[in-house]
Formats: structure tokens, C-alpha cells, sequence
């Protein structure tokens, strides 16, 4: 077991796309943020330097060693909220790539692998949901069942699937015309075998390139929603709530708009950082442009 | 002017990747006489198309390049012209027929628009020869001489309305209009079928005899060869390794490569096995030192594997790349 | 006798229009479920309200007074056509119960005491007016940006367009808006105060572009990509074997091809634009249909939730999108000669 880990992970860092991302500066930055954001949100507790709830009497300072982003209306730290906020972000994007993987994927090799009328009507939904607004059926969602984390993941990949769904049967269906395909239901073997041990590990790579892509996606639409309030609610500390709490200070004297600028400010880079990566990472992939 | 149409001197194209300089063409010479049909051949990868569209200059740049050589059109270096000198001769002096119709025209523009395009350039704007009024009896002249039936009809419709070999001869059309005295022809029968293929040789013979247009046809198919060309080259990895008249090179080959191939064409009353050449096509970036087909050549020797040999002339015209016939291994000229 | 469905470009928007028909089914019935789902709507209207003080016969005489004790399918019938009216004898009300969304009726607002149909009425054109603005600039923007980058690709005009893009794509809409406020109506004071309600050149200035920004960006990229893949293509090494002038191989050559996938693209994006409308609409107090829907939605500034507001804006949004697909297939139809002249022979 351990070996094939390791002969998977020696295949992976000799693949000619790791040797391109190597080089490229795209995911030597992008790659960079993306980690230093992980470990911000992993190591959060030992990063922040107070409690992110704690409220105190240095209300609305400006930045300090102490408060290196200052405090805000109620004294708290802003720096341990934006610093707390990258779990919330991180959160929220592996559940909802979990949610639209074990929803999308599944539909996705059914409609390439069936083909006929399953793909038909697979495709047909996926359309359809492709079609509509994604951020407003998210909030009329969460206007009805009310706002938190998980009712944003999952209003969210109500409408997220189907991108998932899409680009699988577009993998299957080219792998499906594969010689080995063939040659693998000439000796015989079941179809999910044959799903499960050629389709599958096929079609990783772009599925892995939409993974990464859907951080950005996730960070972006969920503050938006936290931000008009129909989003992660207290006691999350969300980028997008919070700037919704602080846009009161801006048309004060410094340090008021600092507020709504420096957490902005980290939630740019992050977004940033994985979409620089992805697109690296996209570009890798693709024998073409690899000249 | 006299002397041949074409020289092609010491040609060599090379391209720069990541993974290291492809040697597509290293060292090429060739001449085509005027109203000659030479065919250029080899196997796939050994640098013949690269050769044509350095003729052309139309190698994609970067990765690509010209790094050396002469190539000499009625008597002008070509490689010493100006981008804008240069376009100026394709289309129109020398013409290139591509390989794939299907993807080789633009789907979005009527055929007929596609076939005026150089002849209003070129032979309106550029050369004077024709007003613009006449160039959609010129666009019809050329579908018809190509033989596409119902041209006025066909003149507006689009690539995808047309079949494989039409899409091919109104290629040829276009590339035909303005009289070029060399046309390539890069694999002109491998797409098509073989009443197609049939259509598009006697075309180009036509054109030959007509107007006494000069033709390279670069190709894998000896049979085209066979049947179309008065001097032949072969190709492998990049160099030109036997050149002759036709029938010279099939009956009296001298190049083991040269050989090989011709015993790997399946006969008509062939029994037995394929003869296949044993090996595989070398690296052009990194390809063997000496001859670089010694590690498949069944006659090898010390020299080959130390020296690139140079041509050898074996008289009346035939020339080999090979130490079997050079002074240095045999001793006979 | 056989109906054949004609080809062409006419058969194919024909059977698009046709798809409308059932496509605005399914989208009235799920409009229609979303308070039902709830479990209990009478409950939902009076605690959107604001009320309080929820007693059993209270709640019984909301449910009666919206018609909610009928049948589902009767109350979806009322919905669609408004049949059968209100029975004031079962202690409906007139007011509230739907009278037909074909007649174009949307429900009755409680917070602003309107139909919503008018309240729609008024904020569509805003919505419209702030995205197709935003379109437009993105578009003519976009796009230049996009070709020039694929022509001097990997020079530094490339990396500075697609690195200025990236960025683009990375600013979430409300903080850019918010962002935009800050310097341009707080410290420079070159626009003025968003201010509900108002919907003049001056205030449509920042949000539009705030919301072009994002569009431009993605428009570029997108614009790149399809221009190089052209570019790769052997129809364009054949123009360029022609003698063709390069600017006529790239303009009227690559260009046309690259075309299409983007125009239908543009018309795809749209959903996704109306997304950022509504959040530039809260931001930047645009009287457009977003603010009205969120304001309806029950947060911060009014905890009551305006259910007809929220299923009329939901429908009028869904709609859009619809129609901006409709276009889509349209224009993808239009510009391939494929699917133009049909199949050949």
C-alpha cells in the first residue's frame, strides 16, 4: 500500500507537467499563497495573536505590533479575525468541492459512461442548472432555510455541481473511445472495474485543475453572500461579514477605512494566489501547450 | 535565367524546446529543373515537410528556425528576402498544397471567397494582371479546371458542404490560380481515397504539361512516386541519403535505406511476411553520431558509426550518402 | 402525414422557442414550491412580517386569507392563471391570493404595500440599464485587450494584460464596490453619495464599472485563449501559404473563427453578471431588482421577509437567464455556417 503511494507520487513529480509547473512563476507564486494561506489556517491559534471574539476597550486603533490591523467598533483584534477567517474560506471550499464531487462526478461518468438516454437526460439537468444564476438561487436558498456555514455550502452546490458533472462525461466519454477500454471489455472485465480502475484515474487531471479552481469560486460567492447577509453567520468569522460590520467606519479619519482595506486586502491575495495557481496548473496539463 | 528553379543548399531548420534542438532538416540539398516533377520521400518525422515549409519560410517561429543554408528561387536567395518580399511569392510563384483538406480551409468563409483571396492579392493588386471584375470568372475558371462539378453553385457554399476530395482539389484550386512556377504538394494523396487520388495526379500532370509548372510532391507512398516522378530523393532523419531518376532508384537503389523501404512495400503476389526495417526512427535531438541510419543498417561498418558521410555521385545524376560507395570504405567512385 | 422539422439555422431557433414552453413550467413550479417547502407558509408570511405574536388562530386566519388550505395543485392553478378567485366566504383575501401569473401577476407586496409586478416594473430597467452597461464596456474593452495579448503573445504586453487579469477575476464584487466608494466618492468626491432610489449617469458610473471590471477580465482571457487556439489552426497556415497579409490573416481570417466561441460565451456569462448586479445593486443602493430582492430576503437592515418580492424577483432573474441562453444559441447558431446552411451533401 505505502509503495503505491510512493510509485504514485514518484509517476506524479516526474510527470512532464510537475517539471512545467516547476518553472512556471504561476504556481511558484500562486503555490506560495496557496500554502502560506493553509498554514495560516491550520496554525491559526498560534498565528493570531488574540481571540478573534474577545472584544477589549482599545476600540477602533490603528494598526500596532499589538493589533498589527488595528481593533474595531467592539475592541477586537482585526488581524486574529482575518487570521481566523482563512479557516472559514478554507472550510467552505473543501466542503463544497466534497458536496459537488460526490454529486457531479458520479453523474458525470454515468452520462459518458451510458451514453444513450441516461446521457441524455444527465446532460439535459445540467444544462438547465448551468443556465441560471448561481449566486441568486444560492440566496433565495438561504433566504428560506436561513443563513449559517453549511446552508451556504450547500445553497452553493445546489448550482456548483454541474460544472463537475459536465467535465467528467467529457472525460469519459474521450477515454471511453480508448483502445485499452476496449481491450479491457474484451477480456472481460465488469464495467465498474472498468470505471473504477481506467476511467477514473484518467480523468483526475482536470478534474484537479476544477478543484483547485474551485476555491476562488467558493471564497468569492460565499463572502459575497456573507457580506449582504445570507451567508456564515457569528460565531464564523467570515471576510465578508465582517466587512459588511466595518464598512460604517469608512468615511471616518484613518484608521476607520483601514478596516474594510486590509482584510480586503488578504482576501484579494488569497483568491488570487489559488486562481495564479490554477491556471498554472491548468496550463500543465495540456500537452499542447507545453512547446 | 538558366539553371534549375529551385536550389536548395545545405539547408538546416531547427527547433528550440524545452526538451532540446530538433534537428528537423540538417543539411539538405536539392534542385528541381524547370517543368520537372520530383518527389521527395521518406517516412513520417524524417523532415521532409519541415523542408517544404522552409522553402516556403512559413516555419512557425519560435520554436523554429532557419539556422543556415541557401535557398535559391530563379536565381534570388529566398532566405535573404524580406517578410514582405516573401508573401509576396507565396501563393503565387510558389504554392503549397497542404495535407489535410478537412482542417486546411477556414469554415467560416464561402470557398469561392477562399479561392479569390490570392488571386485578387496577387494577380489584381500586386501584378497587375487582371481587374477586379474578372476575378469571379477566374474563381469559376479554377473550380472547373480542378473538376468540381456544378461550380456556380459550389462557389458559395462552405468547406463543411464539400466532401474530402473536393476540399482538397478546391485547395488545389486556390493554390493553382495565380500560375506558381513550383507547387508542393505535402502528401496530396493520403487523405483521400483512391479514385481522388487518381483525379489529383492527372491534375497536377496537366498543369505540368499546360503550363510547364514545376512540381514537388512530398509523400510516403511510393506508389506516387512511382507513377508521377522523374527524379526522387529519400529523406531519413533530416538528410537526403539517396537521390536519382525514378527508375534508377527503384530498379538500381543503392542506399540500404533506400533498399529496405522498397522491400517493405507489399507486391502483388507477395507471400510470406512483411519485410519491416529493424530499429526505430532515431531521435532528432539527439540523434547517432555518424551515419545516423547505422544502428538499423544491416551492412555497418567502423566508419559508419564514427563519420557523417557525405554525398557520393554515382553518376548520371545519382547521388548516395553512404560509405559503401565512398573512396574512404570501398575505393570504387 | 409527417411533421419534418426544417433545418437550418430557422429549424434550430424554432426548436429552441419551443423549448420555452415547458422551460417556463418547471420554472414556475419550483418559484411556485419555494414557500410551500417551507412546511408551513402561513407561519413564513407572518414571521417575514414581523409579527411576533404567533397565536393558532392567527395563523389559521393568515392561511385562509392567502389561500393556503387549498389543494397544492389548486394553488399552483391559482398561481398560473388566477382560477379559481378569491373566496371570501372561506376567508380569502382578495389582495393576496395570486390572480394568474399569465396575466402578470406577480403576488402583492406586503413591505411596500404594491403589487410586485409594478415594483418589478420599475427596478428591471435599472437592473438592465447597470448590467448591459457593464456588458457593453466589458465587451469593447475585453475583447481588444484579448487579441492584442494573443498577438504579442509572451511578450510584455501579454504578461501585464493577463497578469492585470488575474487580478481582475480575484476582487470579490462588493469589496471592490466598496473599495470604489472609498476613493472615488469619499476622498476624491468625484461621484456622489449612493443614495437609494437614485439612478442618474453619476451614480451608474461607479457600479458599472466596479461590475466591468471582473466581466473585462474573463472576457480577455477567454478572448486569448480562443484567439491562440485559432491561431494554432492549419486554415491559418494555409491563408498565410496564400501570400496573404498578416493583418488579413488575422483579422479577417483568425479573428472571425475566434469569434464565435466568444460571442456565444458572452451570452453565457450573463447569469453569472446578473449575480454580481445584485451585489453592486446592495452595494451602491442601485433601485434595480437585486436591491429589491434582498432587501426582501430579511437581513440586516429588514428582518422582514417579503415573499411574493422574493418569488417575483426570483422569476423575473430566472427568466433573464433564460433568455440570455435563448441568445446564446441564437448567436452561436447565427455566426457557424454549420448550423447556418446545414449539413452538406
Amino acid at each position: 500500500m505505502l509503495g503505491r503511494i510512493h510509485d504514485l507520487l514518484r509517476g506524479v513529480l516526474r510527470s512532464p507537467a510537475f517539471r512545467y509547473l516547476r518553472r512556471d512563476i504561476r504556481a511558484k507564486i500562486g503555490g506560495t499563497i496557496v500554502l502560506l494561506v493553509v498554514f495560516t489556517a491550520i496554525f491559526a491559534g498560534f498565528i493570531a495573536r488574540h481571540d478573534p471574539t474577545a472584544q477589549s476597550k482599545d476600540i477602533l486603533k490603528g494598526p500596532s505590533w499589538q493589533y498589527p490591523f488595528g481593533t474595531d467598533g467592539t475592541g477586537r483584534d482585526v488581524f486574529s479575525r482575518v487570521v481566523y477567517g482563512t479557516r472559514t474560506a478554507l472550510i467552505i471550499g473543501t466542503l463544497l468541492v466534497v458536496v459537488q464531487t460526490l454529486i457531479g462526478v458520479p453523474l458525470g461518468l454515468l452520462a459518458g459512461y451510458m451514453g444513450g438516454k441516461v446521457d441524455n437526460l444527465i446532460m439535459r439537468a445540467v444544462d438547465a442548472v448551468l443556465a441560471m444564476p448561481g449566486l441568486i438561487i444560492a440566496l433565495a436558498f438561504v433566504a428560506i432555510v436561513g443563513p449559517g456555514l453549511y446552508n451556504v455550502i450547500i445553497a452553493l452546490a445546489m448550482t456548483g455541481w454541474a460544472g463537475y458533472a459536465r467535465l467528467m462525461r467529457g472525460q469519459t466519454l474521450a477515454i471511453k473511445e480508448e483502445p485499452y477500454i476496449e481491450a479491457a471489455r474484451a477480456i472481460g472485465e465488469k464495467d465498474r472495474t472498468i470505471i473504477s480502475r481506467y476511467v477514473l484515474p484518467n480523468a483526475i487531471s482536470p478534474l484537479i485543475v476544477m478543484v483547485t479552481m474551485t476555491f476562488p469560486a467558493a471564497i468569492l460567492l460565499s463572502s459575497s453572500m456573507s457580506y449582504i447577509g445570507l451567508g456564515v453567520m457569528p460565531p464564523y468569522p467570515d471576510w465578508g461579514y465582517d466587512l459588511n460590520a466595518y464598512k460604517q467606519y469608512m468615511g471616518d479619519p484613518m484608521p476607520g477605512p483601514l478596516l474594510t482595506i486590509l482584510p480586503g486586502i488578504v482576501m484579494v491575495i488569497t483568491i488570487f494566489g489559488f486562481q495564479f495557481f490554477g491556471d498554472a496548473l491548468r496550463d500543465s496539463l495540456d500537452p499542447r501547450l507545453r512547446e | 535565367m538558366s539553371g534549375p528553379l529551385l536550389k536548395v543548399q545545405g539547408l538546416k531548420t531547427y527547433f528550440f524546446l524545452e526538451r532540446g534542438v530538433v534537428k528537423a532538416v540538417d543539411g539538405v540539398d536539392l534542385e528541381i529543373e524547370k517543368g520537372e516533377i520530383f518527389g521527395l520521400v521518406g517516412e513520417t518525422g524524417c523532415g521532409k515537410s519541415v523542408t517544404a515549409l522552409s522553402i516556403l519560410r512559413l516555419i512557425q517561429s519560435p520554436p523554429g528556425k532557419i539556422v543556415e543554408g541557401k535557398v535559391v528561387f530563379e536565381g534570388e536567395d529566398l532566405l535573404r528576402k524580406s517578410n514582405e518580399e516573401m508573401r509576396k511569392i507565396r501563393g503565387t510563384k510558389i504554392s503549397m498544397i497542404f495535407q489535410d483538406p478537412h482542417t486546411s480551409l477556414d469554415p467560416v468563409f464561402t470557398v469561392g471567397s477562399q479561392i479569390a483571396e490570392p488571386i485578387e492579392l496577387h494577380l489584381v493588386e500586386e501584378q497587375h494582371l487582371m481587374s477586379a471584375k474578372e476575378v469571379p470568372k477566374k474563381v469559376l475558371e479554377m473550380l472547373k479546371l480542378v473538376r468540381i462539378p456544378d461550380p456556380e453553385h459550389r462557389v458559395k457554399e462552405y468547406p463543411h458542404q464539400f466532401s474530402g476530395g473536393m476540399k482538397q482539389r478546391a485547395m488545389t484550386a486556390m493554390m493553382i490560380s495565380c500560375n506558381p512556377a513550383l507547387l508542393i504538394a505535402d502528401e496530396p494523396t493520403t487523405a483521400v481515397d483512391v479514385t481522388i487520388q487518381a483525379q489529383i495526379l492527372d491534375l497536377m500532370r496537366e498543369l505540368r504539361q499546360k503550363l510547364g509548372t514545376s512540381i514537388l510532391i512530398i509523400t510516403h507512398n511510393l506508389g506516387v512516386v512511382a507513377e508521377m516522378c522523374e527524379k526522387v530523393a529519400v529523406m531519413y532523419a533530416g538528410n537526403i541519403v539517396e537521390q536519382a531518376d525514378v527508375i534508377t532508384l527503384f530498379q538500381n537503389p543503392k542506399h540500404p535505406y533506400t533498399s529496405a523501404l522498397l522491400a517493405a512495400v507489399p507486391k502483388v503476389g507477395t507471400k510470406g511476411e512483411l519485410e519491416t526495417i529493424p530499429g526505430m526512427v532515431p531521435s532528432l535531438i539527439t540523434p547517432p553520431p555518424g551515419c545516423k541510419f547505422h544502428p538499423r543498417c544491416p551492412h555497418a561498418m567502423d566508419i559508419c558509426r564514427k563519420e557523417f558521410p557525405r554525398m557520393t555521385e554515382m553518376g548520371k545524376g545519382h547521388l548516395v550518402r553512404c560509405y559503401l560507395y565512398s573512396k574512404g570504405a570501398r575505393g570504387a567512385a | 402525414m409527417q411533421f419534418r422539422f426544417p433545418g437550418g439555422m430557422y429549424g434550430f431557433i424554432l426548436k429552441r422557442l419551443l423549448l420555452l414552453i415547458p422551460i417556463f413550467f418547471v420554472v414556475s413550479i419550483v418559484i411556485f414550491l419555494l414557500l410551500p417547502i417551507t412546511g408551513d407558509p402561513a407561519r413564513q408570511v407572518l414571521s417575514g412580517q414581523g409579527r411576533q405574536d404567533v397565536t393558532p388562530e392567527l395563523l389559521e386566519n393568515i392561511r385562509h386569507q392567502y389561500g393556503f388550505q387549498r389543494p397544492l395543485y389548486i394553488q399552483y392553478l391559482r398561481y398560473l392563471t388566477g382560477y379559481p378567485p378569491a373566496d371570501p366566504a372561506q376567508g380569502e383575501n382578495a389582495l393576496v391570493i395570486p390572480k394568474g401569473l399569465l396575466r402578470g401577476d406577480l403576488g402583492f407586496s406586503y413591505k411596500y404595500q404594491r403589487p410586485v409586478s409594478s415594483l418589478m416594473l420599475e427596478a428591471l430597467p435599472q437592473t438592465l440599464l447597470l448590467t448591459l452597461t457593464a456588458f457593453v464596456i466589458a465587451l469593447a474593452i475585453g475583447l481588444i485587450i484579448g487579441v492584442i495579448s494573443a498577438l504579442r503573445r509572451k511578450t510584455w504586453v501579454d504578461y501585464t494584460f493577463m497578469g492585470s487579469a488575474i487580478f481582475g477575476v480575484s476582487i470579490p464584487f462588493f469589496w471592490q464596490g466598496m473599495m470604489m466608494i472609498l476613493i472615488f466618492v469619499i476622498w476624491l468626491r468625484w461621484f456622489p453619495i449612493p443614495t437609494a432610489g437614485e439612478h442618474d449617469l453619476m451614480y451608474l458610473i461607479l457600479p458599472a464599472f466596479t461590475l466591468a471590471t471582473h466581466e473585462t477580465a474573463s472576457l480577455a482571457r477567454m478572448t486569448r485563449s480562443s484567439m491562440l487556439d485559432v491561431l494554432r489552426q492549419d486554415y491559418i497556415r494555409t491563408a498565410r501559404a496564400k501570400g496573404l497579409r498578416e493583418r488579413a490573416v488575422v483579422y479577417k481570417h483568425a479573428l472571425k473563427n475566434a469569434f464565435i466561441p466568444i460571442a456565444t460565451l458572452l451570452f453565457l456569462r450573463l447569469p453569472f453578471l446578473f449575480g454580481g448586479t445584485v451585489i453592486m445593486e446592495v452595494v451602491f443602493s442601485w433601485p434595480g431588482m437585486g436591491r429589491l430582492l434582498v432587501s426582501s430576503m430579511g437581513v440586516f437592515g429588514s428582518p422582514a421577509k417579503d415573499w411574493y418580492v422574493i418569488q417575483g424577483g426570483l422569476l423575473m432573474f430566472l427568466i433573464l437567464a433564460v433568455f440570455a441562453n435563448l441568445f446564446a444559441d441564437i448567436m452561436y447558431a447565427y455566426l457557424n455556417p454549420k448550423i447556418r446552411y446545414g449539413e452538406g451533401r
